[in-house]
């Protein structure tokens, strides 16, 4: 160990190492609850160091964990006793090009850090998971994250011009298409940076809050406005939800417009509307319900999905826009979730439609994806470097 | 259940946190000393906060984590930080956390609470 250890100072310094208790604990987690082992810490600052971790971690046959803000739901950057890559420190925007609307980042930069610094550009970067002021670049690519204004903008995918990443065997690359690199969950290589498409900022926004008591008047009214192009984001909770919250309990629908067609316009209460739909997820997992899933469901089969959910007296609330929920379980409540899993395979949804896979969905995945996984791995990390036993075993 | 018991290890509390924002480590942020409460690790950390109190804002189940009552076992243990001691020396001797102050001139050390 102290060989390791001396090695790692060597190419890290020493400040930037640690195998202090404290820090292996901080480590050794993330927001799925999920813990793990760390051998090792170590905070990049850049490229060069972390091609001679590679070349180090190949000779000793080390595991390597990268990991961005630990905001991850499914343990993905949970380590075995693992040396954990936390890229924070690597956090800079390196360029922005004005004309064609692209910025050039680290992996470590944080999503909200990003926007507020385009903001004086009138541009923005559209992905906005509920964990965008804390997640970062080299996460959201990783996990392909959508979020809450997915259903304007889509997934991290569309906005990747190009991703820096080191792979298995220490190359530096610069990957044009971002296909096989975003999802792929830190089982490639530690991505370093990219280059994102921006966007116009948001000028206007409003939205309506609608609630229903009613699966299928819920369901109607998301078909009904589903399509309309100057929707930004629709988002959704449950009855049960609602109560958790203390709130009416009804189906709420929150919809988001980027011209004046939503109701409420006083920016400071559609945040603050919004940050209670973002803040929905840690409030119900401090009610025990502790469990994330996030299925991803065909819209002609929600109001099917929903009755189960109801029935069964399960939270949920997402990105009903899109088709993605997040039902919440106690820990005790395995086998309702096995007995979802199979309703989302007869209703032909999928089961992850923004979290990943990880370490909490290996038994749920399908083999084709695994047949998918393993291909890339062979061509990124021949030598299974990163992050073994996440995806699949 | 208690405000610890009720912390989902999210990490929003890390988004406003003045010391986490700078330093950057896990362990400087709101939701690594909710872990170690959690764990019932005592660490000198817990003086690494501002007691601002960002991170209670940022969290959606509005918890207060009880930095002072961390420090207070720290100080029991005999675990304080150099720093600390020297600031509460120079409280009881002087009146400020400085130390001596002379006119015109910096301190040479800087503790602050
Ligand atoms: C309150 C809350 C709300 C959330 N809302 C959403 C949401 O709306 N939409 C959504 O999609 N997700 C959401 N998530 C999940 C999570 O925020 C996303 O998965 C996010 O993309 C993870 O980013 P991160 O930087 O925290 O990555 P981490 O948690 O650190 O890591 C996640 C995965 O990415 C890998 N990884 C991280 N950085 C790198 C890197 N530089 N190179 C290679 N691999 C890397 C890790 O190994 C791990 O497998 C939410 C989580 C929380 C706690």
């Amino acid at each position: 160990m102290s060989d390791i250890i001396k090695n790692l100072e060597e190419i890290f310094g020493t400040e930037n190492v640690s195998v202090s208790e404290v820090d292996k604990l901080m480590y050794s987690f993330d927001a799925s609850q999920r813990e793990g082992k760390t051998q090792v810490v170590v905070w990049p600052k850049n490229a060069l160091q972390i091609q001679e971790l590679i070349k180090y971690a190949l000779n000793a046959n080390l595991d390597i964990v990268p990991r961005g803000g630990g905001t991850g739901l499914v343990g993905g950057c949970v380590p075995n006793n693992s040396i954990v890559v936390d890229v924070s420190k690597m956090n800079k925007i390196e360029n922005i090009n004005l004309k064609e609307k692209e910025v050039l980042v680290q992996a470590g930069l944080v999503i909200k850090d990003l926007n507020d610094e385009l903001k004086e550009h009138n541009l923005f970067f559209p992905i906005i998971p509920s964990s965008h002021k804390i997640c970062q670049i080299g996460g959201i690519i990783a996990t392909n994250a959508a979020g809450i204004r997915a259903i304007h903008y889509g997934k991290t995918d569309k906005w990747i011009k190009e991703i820096q990443i080191i792979n298995g065997n220490g190359d530096n690359l610069t990957i044009k298409d971002p296909t096989e690199i975003c999802g792929s969950e830190g089982i490639l290589g530690i991505i370093i940076g990219a280059k994102l498409k921006l966007t116009d900022i948001l000028e206007k926004r409003t939205l309506t809050v609608k609630t229903f008591d009613d699966i299928d008047r819920l369901c109607e009214s998301v078909e009904k406005v589903a399509g309309n192009k100057n929707i930004t984001a629709i988002e959704f909770f449950g009855k049960h939800t609602a109560e958790i919250a203390d709130i009416k309990s009804q189906y709420h629908l929150f919809i988001e417009y980027n011209n004046d067609d939503g109701e409420i316009k006083e920016i400071n209460k559609i945040n603050e509307l919004l940050n209670l739909r973002k803040g929905l997820g840690p409030l119900i997992g401090s009610k025990k319900y502790t469990v994330v899933e996030d299925p991803k469901i065909p819209m002609n089969k929600l109001p099917d999905f929903l009755r189960w959910l109801e029935e069964n007296k399960i939270p949920v609330f997402g990105h009903i826009g899109i088709g993605i929920f997040h039902p919440r379980f106690k820990p005790d409540q395995d086998k309702l979730i096995i007995e979802m899993f199979e309703l989302v395979k007869k209703l032909g949804g999928c089961v992850s439609g923004e979290h990943g896979i990880g370490l909490a969905k290996k038994k749920n995945i399908n083999s084709k994806a695994i047949e998918r996984f393993k291909i890339l791995k062979k061509k990124y990390d021949p030598k299974n470097i990163f992050n073994r036993g996440k995806i699949y075993d | 259940m208690t405000d610890i018991e009720k912390c989902t290890l999210c990490g929003l509390c890390k988004a406003n946190c003045p010391i986490y924002k700078v330093l950057l480590e896990e362990k400087y942020s709101p939701r690594g000393k909710a872990m170690l409460i959690k764990k019932e690790i005592l660490s000198t950390t817990f003086y690494d906060c501002t007691l601002c109190g960002a991170c209670e804002v940022e969290c959606p189940v509005d918890i207060n984590i009880d930095i002072r009552k961390m420090r207070n076992k720290l100080v029991e243990k005999g675990m304080e930080t150099p720093a600390n001691k020297k600031m509460i020396e120079n409280v009881r001797k002087y009146g400020n956390p400085f130390g001596k102050i002379e006119k015109g001139k910096i301190p040479k050390e800087l503790y602050c609470c």
